[in-house]
């Protein structure tokens, strides 16, 4: 009797488009960012995105965000700025004030590409609708980003980190917000359950 | 003058015999007399002045860091996001906040139809509340144009074409927000002045709790409303609000509180467009229009008005029908609960507004033929049902006494 039902929930379990289907686990009532996951995303987009796509609304120090110590953010700015303006000793180095710019080197085609800070809030589908977009359109080639370890991601990771990067650059304070409001719930429960029964005990019969 | 052989009066704080804050507050709110049914329903009214100051408090929080420019508008509300410390709890709480706003004036307003709370002595408090509600509306328009994004500039373009339908003053009225000093153009439609729409917004936000406090007041003074919507009150009937019915509101408001914590941990977009997650321009054209849902009753009686003039015409109409209904409604009894036909025609209306939210984003002709009937509807129970009804039916024997206060 159970046996179909338990086939049939397999069956869809294992079907390639049940395989294929991201899961980000931010997306669920209470789940956070993976900060490695984010990590890579932000090595994947620098790798193959940033050429052409901006992120204004991220500043390189808010990369704290996805665990980057300000050391690092310091160090990665410098490298930008010299790829920027190469050979060039004088100028305003970029600081970790910045922004996340599209990193054109000088003289580039510099048609406007769209900026990328708010993009999983304009589509229907969120971070599933840049993976869906990446594998459409714009398949990643593995190879451009090395992780730690000398481990080359798949394409299938780099499109499911990179668009859970993008997500963060698009709701930064989603960890924050919900742990705040989780609180401010639980908080709220216990004073009310406690002030309606002392409001209560007031009342003469 | 206090009497100075009185030690109580002697021991009044010096500012309190001149202010007398405390027993103001002891009178008008703390010990208010409240009628013995004093329901959830009955909790509404304070939870939508929580819900005003919450809006007034971080509005002006908000307003710190918004810049009503073009381009800076869209850009200073993510750097609030951003960079302000605890600036995204603060938007958070605004936007959802306007959330709850409407769903108490909602609820409010169903409430007051339900139980008569427009008639015998309080039509000048109902007329106030209508006037608050359509400035709640007006304000939230104001308010989601700020955001500044693709379908903040759909709407404005829409305000602005709906107000100059309105004869004589309407273009005038139009070009003042757009910001033109002349002839209104096509293309002055697109580009609403943000610096005008955000002065508004604050304007009116300030002169709202004015109209607010009016409503309070001419509430107070109006007879208490009771669920049996009685005008007079047997005095046995009237209790203080503590220890009566403080537990009552003080559960109301931690359920409210709750609902609000919890939407904005889960649905934190709920009122706002995704194409507002694109900065306004004149590129990006939304394919339909993409409303908080607190509008989309109003939208669909506009969608029924079949042109811009017509749409205005009918909620205009909407409005003035809702401050007319003292004088429309000519039943012996208030209350829905005695008058059986009039309850299921209220029934009907809250169903119609709940097909025009609807039908207000369908483009096929059944929704377009289910939108127009719903208008029809919502109009016609105002100025036909609700008359005709009150004329025609016997309702039910009302009790003088009052029941319940079971919390």
């Amino acid at each position: 009797m159970r046996a179909p039902l338990i086939g049939l929930l397999a069956a869809f379990a294992l079907s390639p488009m049940a395989r294929a289907a991201p899961h980000f686990g931010f997306t669920t009532l209470l789940g956070s960012y993976n900060q490695a996951s984010l990590q890579t995303g932000f090595a994947v987009y620098q790798a193959d995105c940033a050429a052409c796509h901006a992120i204004r609304a991220v500043r390189y120090r808010d990369l704290t965000g996805i665990g980057l110590t300000p050391a690092a953010i310091t160090r990665l700015t410098w490298q930008i700025h010299r790829f920027l303006t190469p050979g060039a000793k004088s100028g305003i180095p970029m600081t970790p004030d910045n922004r996340l710019l599209a990193l054109r080197p000088p003289g580039a085609n510099s048609q406007a590409a769209p900026d990328l800070s708010l993009i999983t809030t304009a589509l229907p589908h969120g971070p599933a609708s840049i993976v869906a977009l990446l594998r459409a359109h714009h398949p990643l080639a593995p190879g451009s980003i090395t992780l730690a370890g000398g481990v080359k991601p798949s394409p299938a990771t780099m499109d499911h980190d990179v668009a859970a990067f993008l997500a963060w650059s698009a709701d930064p304070t989603l960890d924050q917000r919900k742990s705040i409001m989780l609180r401010a719930m639980i908080f709220l429960a216990i004073f009310g359950l406690i002030g309606f029964f002392a409001l209560r005990q007031d009342r003469t019969p | 003058m206090p009497n100075p052989t009185d030690p109580t009066a002697q021991a009044a704080p010096w500012l309190e015999q001149r202010l007398p804050v405390r027993r103001l507050l002891r009178d008008h709110l703390i010990f208010a007399p409240v009628p013995v049914d004093f329901s959830l329903g009955a909790c509404l009214e304070p939870l939508i002045w929580g819900a005003l100051l919450t809006l007034t408090f971080t509005g002006i929080w908000l307003g710190l860091f918004y810049h009503a420019t073009p381009h800076g508008a869209f850009i200073s509300l993510q750097t609030i996001m951003r960079a302000v410390p605890f600036g995204w709890l603060i938007r958070d709480l605004h936007r959802t906040g306007v959330t709850i706003l409407f769903a108490l004036a909602y609820l409010q307003l169903f409430r007051a139809l339900r139980l008569g709370l427009y008639r015998d002595g309080r039509e000048l408090a109902w007329m106030v509340n209508v006037l608050r509600f359509a400035t709640f509306l007006f304000l939230g328009v104001l308010g989601f144009i700020m955001i500044d994004g693709a379908a903040s500039a759909a709407l404005s373009t829409t305000l602005a074409a709906h107000l100059a339908t309105i004869p004589i003053i309407g273009t005038g009225l139009a070009a003042a927000f757009l910001g033109t000093a002349g002839e209104l153009s096509r293309h002055d439609l697109a580009h609403m002045d943000l610096t005008r729409i955000a002065m508004a917004h604050i304007a009116i936000g300030f002169l709202l709790l004015l109209i607010a406090g009016l409503t309070s007041l001419t509430q107070r003074l109006a007879p208490p409303a009771n669920g049996n919507g009685l005008a007079q009150l047997d005095p046995r009937d009237i209790v203080p609000l503590h220890p009566h019915a403080s537990s009552r509101l003080f559960a109301a408001a931690i359920l409210t509180g709750l609902i609000f914590f919890a939407l904005i941990l889960a649905a934190p977009h709920l009122q706002s467009s995704r194409l507002n997650a694109i900065p306004a321009s004149p590129l990006a054209l939304p394919l339909h229009l993409d409303l908080p849902w607190y509008l989309l009753g109003f939208a669909g009686l506009a969608q029924a008005g079949q042109s811009l003039g017509g749409g205005t015409l009918l909620i205009a109409v909407l409005l003035i029908l809702l401050a007319a209904l003292p004088w429309l409604d000519r039943s012996a009894a208030a209350a829905a609960r005695y008058r059986p036909w009039h309850r299921r025609a209220l029934w009907l209306l809250a169903a119609a507004w709940i097909l025009l939210s609807i039908g207000a984003d369908q483009r096929t002709a059944l929704w377009s033929l289910i939108t127009d009937l719903s208008a029809f509807y919502v109009i016609a129970h105002f100025l036909l049902l609700t008359p005709l009804i009150s004329l025609l039916e016997h309702p039910k024997p009302v009790p003088t006494r009052l029941t319940g206060g079971k919390i």
